[in-house]
């Protein structure tokens, strides 16, 4: 292959790394709040850590999560990803609201089969409510 | 691997990174042509069987379907008390050969009292087929309300 389409495959590369891994952040939010559990599961390394306290609170039929503005770096077959995040919920007196906002700091690992997983996972809780 | 094998490897990678953007361009384009116009954009996303049904909290469902019906959804479409542009997000997006299946986060922001307020959140869960071109368009849509802010 000559030098031209060896920087074209790089490019790609770098292109199809930048979709996977908003692809697993946004499959990791469908799965969170509509499932199947397995389908969350599997955008996380089977040796992934995640750090960071999980909410206790009783799960509102309202409650949606979301994640934005990913900022990917890219390095080879692991990527370090900043992304906001957040949640949505519901309730009569003040209608559908933010009900939380935060970060998660994410580390992606590409795995064999071509999908990238996140490796390790901090979830940091800017605001919610007492 | 033989350069000639390389090379075609390389062909059905882009098509795979072009049919991811195309469906995205699609989601994201629906959404402009709703808001802005123009409702030839709007019925553009779809395919020209394709079938919209939007579910609200109370059950009712309003259907679309076809080129025309959808055009004339949006040329007809009229805002909700307080509310003033939608938003979408977090497409979860599935392809195959079959075509491609996604999940979206939507809402609505409007004014209140305050400032700005989240007048709506809901759900688009969307198949989209590959055409003639290389657009990607909606085949079908099921839109669902899943909490909103009653008027006051």
């Amino acid at each position: 292959m000559n030098a031209e389409l060896e920087r074209a495959a790089a490019q790609l590369a770098w292109v199809e790394a930048m979709q996977q891994v908003q692809y697993t952040l946004h499959r990791a939010v469908r799965a969170l709040d509509y499932g199947p559990h397995a389908d969350w599961v599997d955008c996380f390394t089977t040796d992934a850590i995640h750090a960071g306290a999980a909410d206790s609170r009783p799960a509102s039929p309202f409650l949606r999560h979301w994640v934005m503005a990913p900022d990917i770096e890219v390095r080879g077959d692991t990527a370090r990803v900043t992304s906001v995040m957040g949640a949505f919920d519901s309730n009569a007196e003040a209608g559908p609201h933010v009900s939380m906002m935060g970060r998660y700091v994410d580390e992606f690992a590409r795995c064999p089969d071509g999908r990238w997983r996140i490796s390790r996972r901090e979830t940091q809780v800017l605001a919610k409510p007492p | 691997m033989t350069g000639q094998a390389k090379t075609e490897e390389l062909i059905a990678r882009i098509a795979r990174v072009y049919a991811r953007q195309q469906v995205h361009y699609t989601i994201n384009r629906g959404v402009r042509a709703l808001d802005y116009g123009s409702p030839e954009d709007y019925a553009d996303c779809f395919t020209a069987d394709a079938v919209y049904e939007g579910v609200v909290p109370d059950g009712s469902v309003q259907r679309s379907r076809g080129t025309e019906e959808l055009r004339r959804f949006a040329a007809e479409f009229k805002w909700p008390p307080g509310v003033m542009r939608h938003w979408l997000g977090c497409s979860d997006v599935e392809i195959d050969r079959s075509g491609a299946r996604v999940t979206s986060l939507k809402g609505a922001l409007g004014a209140g009292p305050a400032g700005v307020v989240m007048r709506m959140v809901g759900r688009n869960t969307d198949t989209l087929a590959s055409c003639p071109g290389g657009r990607w368009r909606f085949a079908s849509r099921l839109s669902e309300i899943i909490s909103r802010r009653a008027p006051k």
